[in-house]
């Protein structure tokens, strides 16, 4: 893969992002900017396909508001970060003056260790992706809320093992090799999700019952492509034997390989047959979420919810690409192909698969600041919210993991005459570690615009990112 | 929107401005690696030989001497026909013998005063007188049996006793006729009888092929002679007896015919069957034998006019499921006597397959008896003519195919002499030794202890000889060279191995300028069951059935004990290049091949690669080779410690150094061959064991150090 200029491509990318807007989990500068945290603090396009119960809370008293287009977008890893980079893939100065120039590092065996350590677990996790919101609109109408939106997923998770990079740097050494693949896996998606949300407040049926609202949503999935590895097991092993007598020998060597894995695909053939089918998807189905948001009391709300739950059909271009084998090879002449085979599996058309929705369970709860006695009228500004959420996957589809993560969050706006919001966040787990956000804008009384990443030190110390991460929304408020 | 881009535009510019974004452009490092692949590993054991080619056996130990003996297709065994038996038809007839009549007996007449009508107690005057008197002679009951016979030996016997004092004489005879028609039955001319005899005088006629009926009459004149002057008295008499013998005193006449009544049934005293012999073959001779098929009719005509019973006999044949004697069967019941109504036919048709042929004797014999006899004449209310030369015929028909020739009778298992069949061996054994001679070549090659036999089984029980001659061709179909067995008896009911003369020579044919193994067996030859020495000597006999058969077969085995010289083999593999591009060959800073080559066969070992490249003009050029293993052209010299003259260590390393412009040609290759020489010590005169475990082991790999992302 070439590498492109990461120069050019942040310029362009923070141009064209500035002009977007932005919604939901990864297009809301507000759940970024506080670290992708909802589950109970979210309200009206924020909420929506999140926790449609928060849909009938109160948005900042707009009862309608909507937007159009955003975009959010991540990429990120956790095998390269920016220090990495800049040590071993940027290259070395030779040369004085007009002659200088700059040259590929050569890798020292040290070098090679540097790099082989950024495996934490030994799978690096690769993910990206870009979510479009082509329209949406929340309203709130007495005790009802109701949502619609239109959006688009692209997300990319890319497993890669250590073995890969080992056997890049060192080869098939002369006293022998051994690498695992096992747990490799690439998923991507593109769905097209229609979401039609409504809430309802439960009316006060006993005594000091808390406000208690629910949500329902109903999503029509379609899909564009996707790839999935539904399992990777594999290993290549070069196992060298040494002469008994004489151990500078070579006395006999064998390479012992094993794969078995299981792909889904279903895509388009190339980009120009995908660019005359934008509207004629390769899978659809359905996808439910489920809310909950009850006030236990002025200071704490709580919140829960369970979304994507449902499956897509993918019955177009749709193959399986399996292999399976293993392997003892001695003799790479006769046997050559086998181990190439193997390793390049079958590819089987077949009628239809069926993967699930990146299902999503989320628990959450918001402190209101001014709820608490000792900060009521001690902070200065309108509104200081404090929130925690706990999200859980249910699968690793692409955008999705089982890893759990658990967020924390702030949003404070100060005083009127000043329409800047303030929003930070911490978020452990995930496919993306530990992150902090931020996030800013301005917040009018007719609109919004809001910008936020979780990738706060890719600004302030880009040397020791390993991610990319913005959020631009812009909002009107009726 | 103006309003929008704005704050956009200056919130992208803040941020930008917080990146540090000098010196970031990618650049690939370079490193050093090496990509260390086993590129060959060949192990040819004799053990794999073995299994892959079924001709091969050993017993399962590691050391074992291995054995080519390939199981041969066994020819298909040659079925022995046993000689069919062509019968012959056979007729004979039982007389009656007998005319179921007793001789009437004649009355005895006494002539008395009265009935001469001479006065008695006064002297007669005379003359002399002459008295005629005619008197029926059958009593009436007798006639109301028979109304005539014929005699066929006869004599009428009168006896004269004259009491009277005078002489009688009888001037014109005494006269028996038939008084039906007048015909003369007998006419006796007695003496004169003197006076006062006390001795009958006696006369007598033949009456052979008279006819006497049952109104026979007797006539005569008594002419008296000395009449006058004697006195009668009433005691006075002429007795007149008559009666019938066969030609003496005390025998009994017979007669030929006789149109009669039969009052009862009439037992024929004679007992004895009348034996037909029917001939089965006139050169086969059984004690005992079973039959697949064959059928006869037993015929029996009732000629005489009345019912009879007969008895009927054919005690060889027995019923193969009870053992019980033939017997003709009339309603249902098998019997030895059946009832046949005057002047029919009574057949019954007999299914050889049923029945068992056993000599009644326990002597060979080369025919069925068949026996008949007339038991009873049934006894009938009405007059009819019987002669004892009426008889019963009987006939044995054996069936008829359709175009009129006879069916024969098919033995099933014999126990007796046949005589010599001749049977006609030809057969092809495939004794390819698969496609070794496809590769493996040799100069010379010399075989140990090698056995070549030839494998006959006879099943039945009879003498049989053998003479055959085994032809061999190579794998062209050129033959070679043929061996014979000569005449040889085999051992009856065994497998006989037969060991022919002068292997070595017949096998060492086929490497004489021909090198190649033998391709194909042709057995021809012939089986003599029974010969003629066994077939003359009326003492042996032998037992076989028409299933019997005799299996042929080869036996062709060898220890691998060989002795080669200048053998050779060859061991091509497709080979597709490194991989490496030739743009990207200057990557490489060095690369080199290792081969490892263990041998433990009993051969010293010369082995060479060479990579070639197909050129792709025309497939008629020989391919281009493009490198050599070593590069030098030379052989390595793999010696193994079995080697007689050599005992070498059997494990060679060489490592062959490649520059990046050899790797650069190696991606031309289409293909790798080894090509390996053979020999055993003493230039192949020295004959060594070859072992399940002989192997020859050869692995090569390849050390390519790579400078990866060098500009």
């Amino acid at each position: 893969m070439k590498i492109v200029n990461l120069k050019i491509f942040i310029l362009v990318f923070l141009f064209v992002a500035t002009n977007l807007f932005s919604g939901n989990e990864r297009f809301s500068p507000r759940n970024t900017g506080m670290g992708r945290t909802f589950a109970a603090s979210s309200r009206g396009l924020d909420a929506l396909g999140l926790n449609p119960a928060n849909l009938v809370l109160a948005d900042r008293n707009n009862n309608i508001t909507f937007h159009f287009m955003p975009i959010g977008f991540d990429a990120g890893s956790d095998f390269l970060d920016f220090t990495l980079y800049r040590r071993h893939f940027t290259g070395t100065d030779t040369g004085t003056g007009s002659n200088k120039r700059i040259i590929p590092k050569t890798l020292t065996p040290e070098d090679k260790k540097d790099i082989l350590t950024v495996f934490p677990s030994g799978i690096s996790n690769t993910q990206m992706s870009i979510d479009v919101a082509w329209f949406g609109i929340a309203s709130q109408i007495n005790e009802w809320g109701y949502g619609i939106t239109v959006t688009e997923h692209i997300n990319t998770n890319f497993d890669l093992t250590k073995g890969y990079l080992r056997l890049a740097l060192d080869g098939l050494e002369e006293d022998g090799s051994d690498y695992d693949f096992s747990g490799t896996a690439v998923r991507a998606s593109w769905l097209r999700m229609y979401n039609t949300s409504i809430a309802y407040r439960i009316p006060e049926l006993f005594k000091n019952q808390p406000e208690i609202a629910i949500g329902l949503g109903v999503k029509y999935v379609q899909g564009f492509s996707y790839f999935g590895t539904q399992n990777y097991d594999g290993y290549i092993r070069d196992v060298v034997y040494k002469n008994p007598t004489d151990k500078t020998k070579i006395d006999s060597l064998k390479i012992l390989a094993k794969v078995d894995f299981l792909q889904y695909k279903s895509a388009y053939s190339d980009l120009n047959q995908l660019q005359n089918n934008l509207t004629k998807p390769l899978g659809s189905g359905f996808g439910f979420d489920f809310g909950i948001n009850v006030k236990i009391n002025p200071k704490l709300r709580l919140g829960f919810s369970a979304i994507n739950i449902g499956s897509i059909n993918w019955t177009k271009n749709a193959q399986i690409l399996t292999g399976k084998g293993e392997l003892e090879i001695s003799d790479l002449i006769r046997h050559g192909s086998d181990l190439r085979n193997a390793f390049k599996g079958e590819t089987i058309d077949t009628t239809s698969f069926t993967t699930k929705l990146p299902s999503q369970l989320h628990f959450g709860v918001e402190f209101d600041a001014d709820a608490f006695k000792f900060m009521r009228d001690k902070f200065w500004g309108e509104d200081l919210k404090f929130a925690a959420d706990v999200h859980l996957g249910f699968n690793n589809e692409p955008g999705n993991s089982t890893f759990p993560r658990i967020s924390f969050g702030l949003d404070y706006r100060p005083k009127y005459y000043i329409p800047i919001p303030i929003r930070m966040g911490m978020s452990f787990g995930g496919r993306e570690g530990f992150a902090y956000s931020f996030g800013t804008g301005v917040s009018m009384e007719q609109w919004d615009l809001d910008f936020s990443t979780e990738t706060l030190v890719a600004l302030l110390s880009p040397k020791a990112t390993r991610a990319v991460n913005f959020t631009i929304g812009y909002r009107v408020r009726l | 929107m103006k309003k929008l881009f704005i704050p956009s535009f200056l919130i992208a510019i803040f941020f930008t401005a917080c990146v540090d974004l000098t010196g970031l452009d990618p650049v690939l490092p370079t490193w050093s690696t090496s990509i260390t692949i086993p590129l060959i590993d060949r192990k040819f054991t004799f053990a794999d030989v073995i299994s892959k080619d079924p001709k091969f056996v050993s017993d399962t130990a590691a050391g074992a001497e291995a054995i080519y003996s390939p199981i041969l297709d066994k020819p298909d065994a040659t079925i022995i026909n046993l000689p069919s038996l062509i019968p012959k038809s056979t007729i004979i007839s039982q007389k009656l013998g007998v005319v179921p009549l007793v001789l009437p007996s004649l009355p005895s007449i006494a002539f008395t005063p009265l009935l001469l009508g001479i006065p008695a107690g006064f002297v007669l005057p005379g003359p002399d007188q002459q008295i005629s008197r005619t008197l029926p002679i059958i009593d009436p009951l007798t006639a109301t049996v028979f109304d005539y016979m014929i005699f066929e030996q006869g004599r009428l016997v009168i006896k004269l006793t004259n009491t009277f004092p005078f002489d009688v004489t009888f001037p014109s005879g005494i006269r028996l006729y038939n008084s039906g028609d007048g015909s003369e039955f007998a006419l006796l001319t007695p003496p004169k009888i003197p006076k006062n005899t006390t001795t009958a005088i006696e006369v007598s006629k033949s009456v052979i092929g008279k006819k006497m009926t049952s109104n026979l009459k007797m006539e005569m004149i008594i002419q008296t002679e000395g009449l006058t002057g004697t006195t009668l008295s009433n005691s006075n008499k002429l007795e007149v007896k008559s009666s019938f013998d066969a030609g003496t005193e005390g025998t009994t006449a017979t007669l030929t015919e006789a149109k009669l009544l039969l009052a009862g049934d009439f037992d024929v005293f004679d007992t004895t069957y009348t034996i037909a012999l029917q001939q089965l073959d006139d050169s086969t001779t059984l004690k005992s034998a079973s039959f697949e098929s064959g059928e006869f009719d037993i015929i029996i005509d009732n000629g005489i006019d009345c019912d009879i019973v007969v008895g009927f006999q054919l005690n060889e044949l027995k019923e193969v499921a009870n053992g019980a004697s033939f017997q003709l069967k009339q309603d249902g019941k098998a019997s030895e006597f059946v009832k046949i109504v005057r002047k029919t036919t009574l057949t019954q048709k007999v299914k050889l397959n049923a029945y068992e042929f056993r000599s009644n004797t326990g002597v060979a014999k080369n025919n069925l008896n068949f026996g008949i006899r007339i038991k009873t004449l049934i006894g009938f209310p009405d007059k009819r003519v019987i002669s004892k030369l009426d008889s019963v015929r009987l006939r044995i028909v054996p069936k008829t195919k359709p175009n009129g020739d006879t069916e024969p009778y098919v033995l099933g298992r014999i126990v007796g002499k046949i005589k010599p069949v001749y049977i006609n061996l030809n057969d092809t054994i495939d004794v390819a030794m698969g496609d070794v001679t496809e590769s493996f070549k040799f100069k010379q090659i010399k075989f140990d202890s090698l056995i070549f036999n030839l494998m006959v089984n006879m099943s039945g029980g009879f003498v049989t000889d053998l003479n055959m001659k085994v032809k061999s061709l190579t794998k062209d179909n050129v033959a070679r060279d043929s061996i014979t067995t000569g005449r040889v008896r085999l051992l009856i009911g065994k497998d006989n191995t037969i060991k022919f003369p002068n292997v070595d020579r017949f096998i060492s044919s086929f490497f004489t300028g021909g090198l190649s193994l033998p391709s194909k067996l042709v057995m021809s030859g012939r089986v003599e069951v029974n010969p003629i020495d066994v077939y003359e000597d009326t003492t042996q006999f032998g037992t076989i059935s028409n299933n019997d058969s005799i299996t042929t077969g080869i036996e062709f085995k060898f220890p691998v004990r060989l002795g080669i010289t200048d053998g050779y083999m060859t061991d091509t593999s497709d080979f597709s290049g490194t991989g490496l591009k030739s743009s990207d060959i200057n990557i490489i800073n060095v690369g080199k091949i290792g081969l490892i080559m263990d041998n433990t066969f009993p051969l010293q070992m010369k082995v060479k690669g060479k990579f070639l490249m197909k050129r792709s003009d025309t497939s008629a050029v020989a391919d281009s080779v493009i490198m050599y293993l070593p590069l030098t052209q030379d052989t390595i010299l793999v010696d193994s410690s079995r080697y007689y003259s050599g005992g070498g260590a059997g494990k060679y390393f060489t490592t062959i150094v490649l520059q990046p412009s050899d790797i650069d040609l190696l991606n031309k290759a289409t293909s790798i061959v080894f090509y390996t020489e053979f020999r055993t010590s003493a230039n192949g005169a020295h004959v060594v064991r070859f072992k399940r475990n002989d192997t020859f082991h050869i692995r090569a790999y390849t050390t390519i150090n790579l400078n990866v992302n060098k500009k």
